[in-house]
């Protein structure tokens, strides 16, 4: 199939045998060269697999330590506007048990959920968004670096 | 390492195996359907070539804790949903020594930092197919018979002699700890097949 036939799949005219109305928003590429990522990319079924059940396990546990996180963060606004007198004590005893299970699990098992792809060089796996996936556990530094004592 | 068995009752009977799909009970058709769905999935969790992980020389393991148990138990899990008969666990991007397989009619065994102890001069060559490799199945020469040692997940030591089937597979998971797969193995004609099947084909939209 030639680029110029993708080009113009839009106007065809039918979609199983009926007419159909052109409409020109409907087709964005339209006139446009079809982008060579588009074009080489593969239908694997586990990406249909993938996107069929939803968010995948790794997705909502990192979206589960980020809502945790915030709601820490809220609270501990809360606690430190009403109270500064031994904040420090407070700070290192601030109970931060399931997010940091969510953590280490997350890094423990997200590179192989996620299949991260790994650096032969380094032998580790490559870095997501320019920052390595591990995640630090959170404790009293993390709080009195964002609520000084 | 794929289950052999499934995968010649697939290729070499396939007029056999769709007109036996006819008279099938829609029981079974959603059953088996079920379970190609949970094959699938479980394929979509273990690194496909070119995966550089599988090339990729596995480490000893030094620390025999929660986490290897886990880990084990999710490989368990992962191979016998892909209805496979062994696993490596850099075939799931951990580049530890550790496999786990399967011998016919028994519970899986796990095996970490393996050593093929002994191995027979009878070798014998036949298909072999890979949960890391899709579809490809090229013939490999192995030994006939292998002596292997290594630990438990627990630590303690284990000593298997293992012949036909088993031999092969353990020796197949051997090899991927090392970073060494089938199509390696195999002779150059199918080897050149076989890297024709795996190389990405283009899809036009």
């Amino acid at each position: 199939m030639s680029d110029s036939s993708v080009r113009h799949w839009g106007d065809s005219g039918t979609l199983f045998g009926v007419k159909q109305p052109y409409v020109e928003e409907a087709n964005p590429l339209d006139g446009e060269r079809l982008p060579r990522r588009l074009r080489l990319s593969r239908a694997d079924p586990e990406r249909y697999v993938a996107s069929a059940g939803g968010p995948l396990p790794y997705m909502r546990r990192l979206r589960e330590i980020e809502e945790l996180i915030d709601d820490h963060l809220d609270r501990l606004e809360q606690a430190y506007g009403e109270r500064r007198a031994g904040w420090r004590r407070v700070a290192e005893r601030w109970n931060f048990t399931e997010v940091n299970d969510l953590i280490e699990r997350h890094n423990r098992w997200y590179p192989l959920e996620a299949r991260l792809a790994m650096d032969p060089r380094s032998r580790d796996f490559v870095r997501v968004g320019g920052r390595p996936y591990r995640r630090e556990p959170l404790d009293g530094a993390w709080v009195l670096e964002r609520f000084p004592a | 390492m794929a289950d052999d068995h499934t995968h010649d009752h697939e290729h070499d009977h396939a007029h056999e195996h769709d007109h036996e799909h006819d008279h099938e009970a829609p029981a079974d058709r959603a059953l088996e359907q079920e379970r190609a769905r949970i094959r699938r999935q479980a394929l979509a969790q273990i690194r496909q070539y070119p995966d550089v992980a599988l090339r990729m020389k596995a480490r000893e393991v030094t620390e025999f804790d929660d986490f290897l148990i886990q880990l084990v138990e999710r490989m368990q899990l992962l191979m016998h949903d892909a209805q496979g008969v062994g696993l490596a666990a850099t075939q799931i991007g951990v580049l530890q020594r550790i496999f786990i397989f399967e011998p016919e009619g028994e519970v899986g065994y796990a095996v970490v930092n393996p050593r093929i102890v002994e191995s027979s001069d009878v070798k014998l060559t036949e298909e072999e197919g890979c949960l890391s490799l899709g579809d490809v199945r090229v013939p490999v020469e192995r030994s006939t018979k292998v002596v292997l040692e290594g630990k438990d997940p627990s630590g303690d030591e284990v000593r298997f002699e293992l012949e036909g089937l088993s031999a092969r597979v353990v020796q197949h998971e051997y090899d991927h700890l090392d970073g060494v797969l089938i199509i390696d193995r195999t002779d150059p004609e199918h080897r050149k097949q076989a890297l024709g099947e795996l190389r990405p084909q283009p899809t036009l939209v």
